[in-house]
């Protein structure tokens, strides 16, 4: 029942136990694992292999797999392992810096938003309203054509397309917070907004932030690499999962193994991610804290 | 039906103890908790939130919420066991034996329906009478919690309402069927003090004219006095002391009570005397102590209270307590 | 009721040219870019008077109220750089998106909102377990690894489906699956917390005291309550429907609005790009109105609200 869960007593520590059972979640943990794989996998691209992504083998030397060519070559003949690696560094790099940089957009518009309140509030969310019912594609396409093209530039627009999110979540923890006494009384003794927010707010608002970065993520990856598909990503013949797979699609009919390849290798990500974030969330959002 | 006996207790609930089983381990939010209630009378359930009493009166309903469950004891209502009733036997008994009102009238209607759809539902899932006749039933009702309009509140949307002609409403429902038994839920807690008087009165009203028992939750002392026949006074999920009205008010056996009590504010004095507050926090259901489950706070406490939990004794006729000093040997009188 | 619905509907209109006019000044830049690319031939003096003069501000100002004019007037979008007309382009290829968008938002909605409420209702035991496992699996998904299996099952291995287009009722199939499971598993996650926030309302352990059967309860209680949560899941999920329809309609060479859209910017057109993006803007603030509308004529508390003094509550109130 309700009343008895909050009367329980608070644990002494939110990020230890909190922990605790994150570890606890096998399925999470195991996910944790292989994702970090991938990851120092891909970090270590330049150390695993040559760092040849561009050579293009001749029409008759495209065996399949071979010991130079672990998983073959693709469409055009570029050695496969060696752009998959190269292709996921590039992909993580943008989907984490986009996702990094809407939340941390979007939970300053929030914070604002939520501990001002008023007209400022009103106004604030009527944009992340209007923000947050733009179709990605269409901002991707908006900030293609305002910055040019190519580079990565969908990244600013993949980072804009999760301010909305972050901002409802954060607004609605900081307001939750900013009713409480001891903000109150923190003000009457004469601390000021900037101090409040340091030492009340932010600590309060790390959980939630947190968990909704974690089960952001799965989404940044795919919407990366569904922009990367769709040829708004970085420019050939730099790798990026998504135009990996765009490239052997072509091959669908005589050699499927190389667009499946890269597809099982994202959905690996998004699948492992997704249980990470649903783990994180489990483990440390209040409702499911005492319960 | 049979004859009303004033001697054979209309509900009964002995040794009951209700567990919560929780990841961090077993809250158990009730334990050994008996009363009787005999009918026609009002037995006041008193303690500070936390102390069980909201989860022992939906167990009385069988309406325990997940993950709660009786582990012990028994409930009996009229001579039936209420924790063996099947689903089809518990849907005939709520609302038509017992009804329950509850602490937040602003939460309890379903803000999709009128108030008239809400009371025709409650009699027609009780009783097979035609449409028009359990409207008039309804209009009656209402008029008889004191609602002006009868027919027009029927078609008035629960939003449109204030605070305290939802309370009406919800009592009004609890009476459709007249019950034997209303089980009132710290029914005047998030209202006004002023319309807290009238919710009483009201309550009182409805017990009087339809001969129905009520046990009556709260944790306000002052409302006992007013009401309560008899009174349960719980801490930490037991029993702290159990009594008619007058032998808890003045021949108080527990310290608890007398802290309880000091709390009340007297209009009627104008004494510089201090509105008193019992010390220190409600107890932990996670983390019992070994000891009386009051012993952290209580100013009399000796060395066994914190060893040892006391039994719950009669000292009196009809009067218990469960405190180390109403033992025999224990020569303290705490009114000193 | 009249009164409040005018007022939403006028509020459309600002906002409309405020989408419009965001369009206009973020898609100018790409005629400078067909003119770059022209200077990089070497036709120096000529074009540079012409950049002046498209590029200049007053000029841009102008060009957009003409355009907005045309548009509210004659309900003309311009013309392509092949004297096509935008309106007749658009008009075609919507017909396709149109269909398919529909279509997904039906299978989604169809399969994905009983599939939340079956998991709310039997909260935290197997059926729960099961749709929330199936769910998360799915998100994972991008659609283009779905676009890969299908045409592998069906178009390459068992060869009743084409690979792409969309002449037939055939070339509808795999578009909509792709769409139609997307927007599952996004309509279950979304009604799956709706349901379990009413289940958790007090008013239904009143009911419950009332001695009202779990049935009944849930059919007719839990039931009409959900049914404006139900309805804005149902609004975003037509969005969210329509926006990857623009994604889906690459994959499989469908001529709609989605795959006018990408090729517009890919070669650079303002006049197409605009056209597709009021086409767009119209719709999803179609979108946006019709479950507005239809939410207020579900809650006894708008329509009595909006009935008194033609003005909206704010949802927060509803306690």
């Amino acid at each position: 029942m309700k009343t008895h869960a909050s009367e329980m007593k608070k644990h002494p520590n939110p990020w230890k136990t909190g922990l605790q059972k994150f570890i606890k979640n096998t399925p999470a943990v195991v996910a944790a694992v292989v994702f970090i794989l991938i990851t120092l996998s891909c970090v270590l691209a330049p150390v695993i292999t040559d760092g040849d992504y561009y050579t293009i083998t001749k029409e008759d030397e495209r065996l399949g797999f071979t010991s130079e060519h672990p998983l073959g070559t693709d469409a055009l003949g570029r050695d496969l392992l060696t752009r998959l690696l190269y292709g996921g560094r590039a992909t993580l790099k943008i989907a984490f810096v986009a996702l990094i940089c809407g939340a941390v957009a979007g939970s300053v518009i929030g914070l604002i938003s939520g501990y001002f309140g008023g007209k400022s509030d009103t106004l604030i969310m009527r944009l992340v309203e209007a923000l947050s019912s733009v179709p990605v594609i269409l901002l991707v396409v908006a900030v293609e054509c305002a910055l040019g093209w190519g580079e990565g530039n969908y990244m600013y627009a993949i980072a804009l397309s999760f301010i909305p999110t972050f901002a409802k979540v954060i607004r609605a923890a900081v307001i939750d917070i900013v009713g409480n006494e001891y903000i109150e009384a923190a003000r009457a003794l004469g601390c000021g907004h900037f101090s409040i927010i340091c030492k009340h707010i932010i600590r309060n608002i790390t959980a939630p932030f947190v968990v909704q970065v974690s089960t952001s993520a799965a989404e940044a990856l795919l919407t990366c690499t569904v922009m990367g598909y769709l040829g708004f990503g970085l420019d050939p013949p730099l790798p990026e999962l998504g135009n990996i797979v765009a490239v052997n699609y072509k091959l669908i009919r005589s050699r499927p193994e190389t667009a499946v390849i890269p597809c099982i290798l994202i959905v690996i990500c998004a699948v492992s991610l997704n249980l990470i974030g649903n783990g994180l969330r489990d483990a440390f959002s209040p409702e499911n804290r005492s319960a | 039906m049979n004859e009303i006996n004033k001697n054979i207790p209309l509900l009964s609930v002995n040794d009951l103890t209700v567990e919560f089983p929780m990841p961090a381990g077993t809250l158990r939010a009730v334990s050994a908790l008996s009363y009787d209630v005999y009918p026609g009378e009002v037995m006041g359930i008193v303690g500070e939130s936390g102390s069980g009493k909201s989860v022992a009166a939906s167990s009385v309903m069988h309406l325990l919420q997940k993950p709660g469950r009786v582990t012990e004891g028994s409930i009996t209502f009229d001579g039936r066991d209420v924790l063996s009733m099947t689903k089809k036997e518990l849907n005939d008994f709520r609302g038509k034996e017992i009804s329950m009102i509850f602490q937040d009238p602003m939460q309890c209607l379903d803000p999709s329906f009128t108030v008239g759809s809400q009371l025709m539902e409650t009699v027609r899932a009780h009783e097979k009478v035609a449409k028009a006749e359990a409207r008039g039933r309804c209009v009656d009702v209402l008029a008889s919690v004191g609602i002006k309009d009868p027919e027009s509140m029927m078609k008035k949307y629960p939003f449109e309402l204030s605070g305290g002609m939802r309370q009406r409403v919800m009592i009004a429902i609890a009476l459709l069927c007249r019950p034997k038994l209303l089980i009132a839920d710290e029914p005047t807690t998030a209202l006004d003090v002023t319309i807290q008087e009238q919710i009483m009165l009201l309550l009182k009203k409805a017990c009087s004219e339809n001969e129905m028992a009520m046990v009556f939750i709260t944790h306000n002392f002052g409302l006992v006095a007013d009401i309560c026949d008899r009174v349960t006074v719980m801490y930490g999920g037991r029993v702290m002391e159990q009594g008619s009205c007058d032998d808890i008010f003045y021949s108080t056996a527990h310290p608890y009570t007398c802290g309880l009590m000091q709390a009340i504010p007297k209009a009627d004095l104008l004494s510089e005397e201090r509105l008193t507050s019992i010390e220190g926090t409600p107890l932990d259901p996670m983390a019992p102590p070994a000891g009386c489950p009051f012993a952290p706070r209580c100013n009399k406490a000796m060395d066994i209270c914190h060893r040892e939990c006391p039994e719950l004794r009669e000292i009196a006729k009809g009067h218990r307590a469960r405190c180390w000093l109403c033992e025999d040997d224990a020569e303290v009188s705490i009114h000193g | 009721m009249i009164r409040y619905f005018l007022k939403r509907l006028l509020l459309m209109i600002p906002t409309f040219f405020a989408i419009l006019l965001i369009a206009y000044l973020m898609t100018s830049n790409l005629t400078g870019t067909i003119v770059d690319a022209m200077s990089a031939y070497g036709e120096g003096d000529a074009l540079d008077s012409f950049y002046e003069k498209i590029d200049a501000p007053d000029n841009r100002v102008t060009k957009f109220v003409r355009y907005c004019y045309d548009l509210v007037v004659h309900g003309e979008m311009g013309k392509t750089s092949s004297a096509t007309f935008i309106k007749d382009e658009v008009a075609f290829r919507l017909k396709y998106t149109a269909g398919v968008a529909v279509l997904g938002f039906l299978v989604s909605i169809l399969i994905g909102i009983p599939l939340g409420v079956l998991a709310a209702v039997n909260h935290n035991r197997w059926p729960d377990h099961t749709v929330s496992t199936f769910s998360t699996f799915l998100a994972s998904i991008p659609s283009y690894c779905l676009v890969l299996v299908l045409v592998f099952i069906f178009s390459l291995w068992l060869g009743i489906l084409p690979v792409s287009g969309i002449d037939t009722w055939k070339g509808y199939v795999m578009p909509v699956i792709v769409l139609g499971v997307g927007g599952m598993s996004l309509a279950s996650r979304m009604t799956r917390s709706a349901v379990l926030e009413i289940l958790s309302k007090p008013y239904l352990t009143v009911l419950r005291a009332k001695g009202l059967p779990e049935w009944k309860i849930l059919y007719k209680h839990v039931l009409k309550n959900a049914v404006v949560p139900l309805l804005s899941v149902a609004g975003n999920i037509a969005v969210a429907a329509l926006c990857s329809t623009l994604i889906v309609e690459n994959f499989f060479s469908v001529p709609g609005i989605g795959a006018y859209l990408v090729n517009a910017v890919k070669g650079r057109d303002q006049q197409r790009l605009l056209g597709s993006v009021v086409v767009l803007a119209l719709i999803i603030m179609g979108i946006g109105f019709v479950t507005d509308m239809l939410g207020v004529l579900c809650s006894p508390k708008f329509r009595k609200q909006i009935g008194k003094n033609g003005r909206k509550l704010s949802k927060g109130a509803d306690e």
